[in-house]
């Protein structure tokens, strides 16, 4: 069969057409399925627009969306995405939760009534692989060829009615990316009764019977392979070149830390200035009371401090949608592996880690594109030592009041730049540590090889970058949104009581107050007071916290009120003790939108305590060991 | 370039960018072996050297027409048998 015939996909090659069809009862539920690189998640967004939620299968990490499937009429198609996969073995928890989920073994998850199988019609023969055994589970199948644009345009083709033939199961010429051919979805799904598939479909015992039934049907079915993409190839000389590739990597690295600083960091702030605008603008119509103070200081002061996040978590993802869509992330891993095996990972992890400098959250979502979980969760564990932009006030604050702004090299190196400096080689150093610690314990590696597909160039499509960011961002802020908010209220609390005479107390009165006078026995050797102690309380919140907190503090004590912060500050603290405050928060996790996260990301409480504990007690040595041996250096 | 002392046999990292081996056999432990599999790796299957990137990185491969890189330490386990004549086969 010719080209002709392929720009005629939409129509329909197997299926008899039917009579009117008839609601049958209650809702069906579809499973789509694919191998990574496939074009499952195109798919899904074309097929089910905004209507998706995003669950975790009940104990484990892999994530699963429904949607439904738009355009239908009469009754409701449920469409579940499972995994990415290559077979239906259990050599990860990603092929073990799809074997499950489409033979129903899934509590809490439907049985599929029928299954759409997406492979990429440009690397058929390899994509072919996942089949055999996705038909020997016997459901209905509909076989979805994707990329069709991109078959046509380097002209490949194949002879559809002949593969249908040979599997047994309808076939369609798809793209996800312009929806052509997408109707036959519609057709398959909306069938009253579902042909019955083919339950006597040999199950081929292995990977190379697999590979040689593809080979197979290959041939019987005409399949003609799409040229390589000149483009690729030529693009590829440059950007994996023994120089330039290193270079084009750097500059591209680069010019996404700078922006998600320059721009997303700004942004960011302006949000946040409006966010507290509209607050007091809203809840200072209530009358003074707790109930204003709850609202305003608590739960509108919590979801803020999540929203807030939503400028730099868009623009991240906008660089690494793009520089995913248009194949180039999966050259920027192979450039970066040499250099993160050193450390254990490898190099999917280096765009998480590098985001990480802007802010934890964003970066920890992006760890997704790891597909080793060890791997994920370790990147997930050191991210947070990344120096974020929300230590910089605490930092900027200590540096400009102990370190003195003295200037090397005629200006062109100063001492607090220095000291700036060396606070992000330290967080660095301990992620880096971590790393190590980490992968050589309780996270060796799984003993599944690193590979990367290296996919065609492709110019990414406008709509399915508007589709993941909404996307990533509504999950983010509904789900990282119930801990945060959780916390809020009860920060809150201890920040409002107990009451004096009926009147909120100063903050060093309320219960978050004496909890940090109570803690000043145990930060003495670090060389705090009881006002720093408070500052670490209310910081657990966000680091950036603490700036305010000691305004706070200071602004209500005569003593210091006339003082500025800095000079409040060298009041109170040794530059010893000054040191051991910023090493301090070098280390310790004080976010709980990274802890909230992190329970998100990971589907369970273990690792975030695990991470706060251990990132806590790190903070605590270290600030120790810095006040006892700065303390010792001072006296010379 | 003869490796393992059996003729005729090379390692996969050993074929230099641009030439076509056919594999013989994988030296891998099972969960990497099915993996490594699962990629296209399998016996007789044709590979393409692509790409090598410096410093031992990883090597870009082609097999049923996907580029896929793997790293020099599995390479190192895969046996391959060079063609005499360099004939695409039946891609």
């Amino acid at each position: 069969m010719k080209l002709s015939s392929i720009t005629a996909s939409t129509s329909w090659h197997t299926l008899e057409p039917r009579e009117a069809l008839s609601s049958p009862n209650g809702k069906r539920t579809i499973a789509l399925i694919g191998p990574p690189n496939s074009g499952k998640s195109t798919l899904f967004n074309r097929l089910t627009l905004l209507t998706q939620k995003v669950a975790n299968y009940p104990g484990v990490t892999v994530e699963y969306r429904t949607g439904r499937l738009v355009g239908e009429i009469g009754f409701e198609i449920e469409v579940v995405d499972l995994p990415g996969i290559r077979g239906l073995a259990s050599y990860s928890e990603d092929e073990e939760v799809a074997s499950k989920a489409l033979r129903g073994k899934i509590p809490g998850v439907a049985k599929p009534d029928a299954i759409l199988v997406v492979l990429d019609s440009t690397h058929l023969e390899r994509h072919l692989t996942l089949l055999p055994s996705v038909l020997a589970v016997a459901l209905p199948t509909l076989v979805l060829l994707n990329m069709s644009d991109e078959l046509q345009k380097r002209e490949g083709s194949i002879d559809l009615v002949r593969l249908a033939g040979t599997i047994g199961a309808p076939v369609a010429l798809v793209s996800a990316k312009n929806g052509a051919g997408l109707d036959a979805v519609r057709v398959f799904c909306q069938q009253p009764v579902f042909p019955a598939s083919q339950d006597n479909f040999p199950i081929l015992q292995n990977v190379s019977a697999c590979h040689k039934w593809a080979q197979q049907i290959r041939k019987e079915s005409d399949y003609k392979a799409p040229v390589p993409s000149a483009w690729t190839k030529r693009l590829d000389e440059i950007l994996l070149h023994v120089v330039w590739g290193p270079v084009v990597f750097g500059v591209v690295v680069l010019t996404v830390f700078q922006s998600v600083f320059s721009i997303g960091q700004p942004l960011s702030n302006h949000f946040q200035v409006l966010l507290d605008a509209v607050g007091k603008d809203v809840f200072q119509r209530l009358p003074d009371g707790w109930l204003q103070s709850l609202l305003l200081n608590g739960i509108w002061r919590g979801f803020s401090s999540i929203l807030v996040f939503v400028p730099q978590i868009l623009l991240l993802f906008l660089f690494i949608a793009v520089l995913e869509d248009s194949g180039y992330l999966a050259r920027a891993a192979l450039t970066a592996d040499r250099v993160m095996q050193r450390i254990g990972l490898n190099g999917k992890s280096f765009v998480p880690l590098l985001s990480a400098y802007a802010c934890a959250i964003p970066a920890i979502m992006a760890t997704r594109t790891i597909e080793d979980r060890r791997d994920r969760l370790a990147t997930i564990l050191i991210t947070p030592f990344m120096t974020c932009s929300a230590r910089l006030p605490i930092y900027t604050l200590t540096i400009a009041a102990f370190v003195p702004n003295t200037k090397y090299l005629g200006g062109l190196f100063g001492l607090q730049a220095t000291a700036m400096l060396c606070l992000y080689v330290l967080g660095f150093l301990a992620a880096m540590l971590t790393a190590f610690l980490l992968k050589s314990s309780i996270l060796k590696s799984s003993g599944m090889p690193f590979s990367m597909e290296l996919p065609e160039y492709r110019m990414p499509s406008l709509r399915s970058l508007a589709v993941r960011l909404i996307d990533r961002c509504r999950v983010f802020v509904m789900n990282a949104g119930a801990v945060i908010l959780i916390v809020a209220i009860v920060l809150w609390v201890l920040t409002y009581f107990p009451l004096s005479s009926g009147e909120p107390p100063a903050i060093q009165d309320s219960v978050i107050g004496h909890l940090g006078r109570s803690i000043e026995p145990f930060i003495h050797p670090l060389g705090f007071n009881w006002k720093i102690g408070i500052g670490l309380f209310t910081s657990i919140f966000a680091r950036e916290v603490i700036v305010g907190t000691f305004g706070t503090i200071y602004g209500v004590d005569p003593e210091t009120r006339s003082l500025n912060l800095q000079e409040a500050l060298r009041r109170d603290l040794s530059p010893a003790g000054a040191a051991a405050l910023v090493v301090f928060f070098a280390f310790a996790l004080q976010c709980t939108s990274t802890l909230a996260v992190v329970r998100r990301e990971t589907n369970s409480w273990k690792w975030p305590v695990l991470q706060f504990l251990y990132m806590g007690m790190l903070a605590f040595t270290s600030a120790w060991l810095t006040n006892l041996v700065v303390s010792q250096l001072s006296r010379f | 370039m003869i490796s393992n002392a059996t003729p005729g046999l090379l390692r996969l990292c050993e074929v230099p960018a641009g030439e076509i081996a056919k594999i013989v056999q994988l030296l891998l432990p099972p969960p990497a072996l099915e993996y490594v599999m699962q990629l296209g790796f399998v016996p007789d299957a044709q590979v393409e050297v692509v790409r090598k990137l410096p410093f031992r990185g990883p090597t870009v491969y082609r097999v049923q027409g996907t580029e896929i890189a793997i790293r020099h330490e599995v390479a190192e386990r895969i046996q391959v048998r060079m063609r005499v004549s360099q004939v695409a086969g039946d891609q």
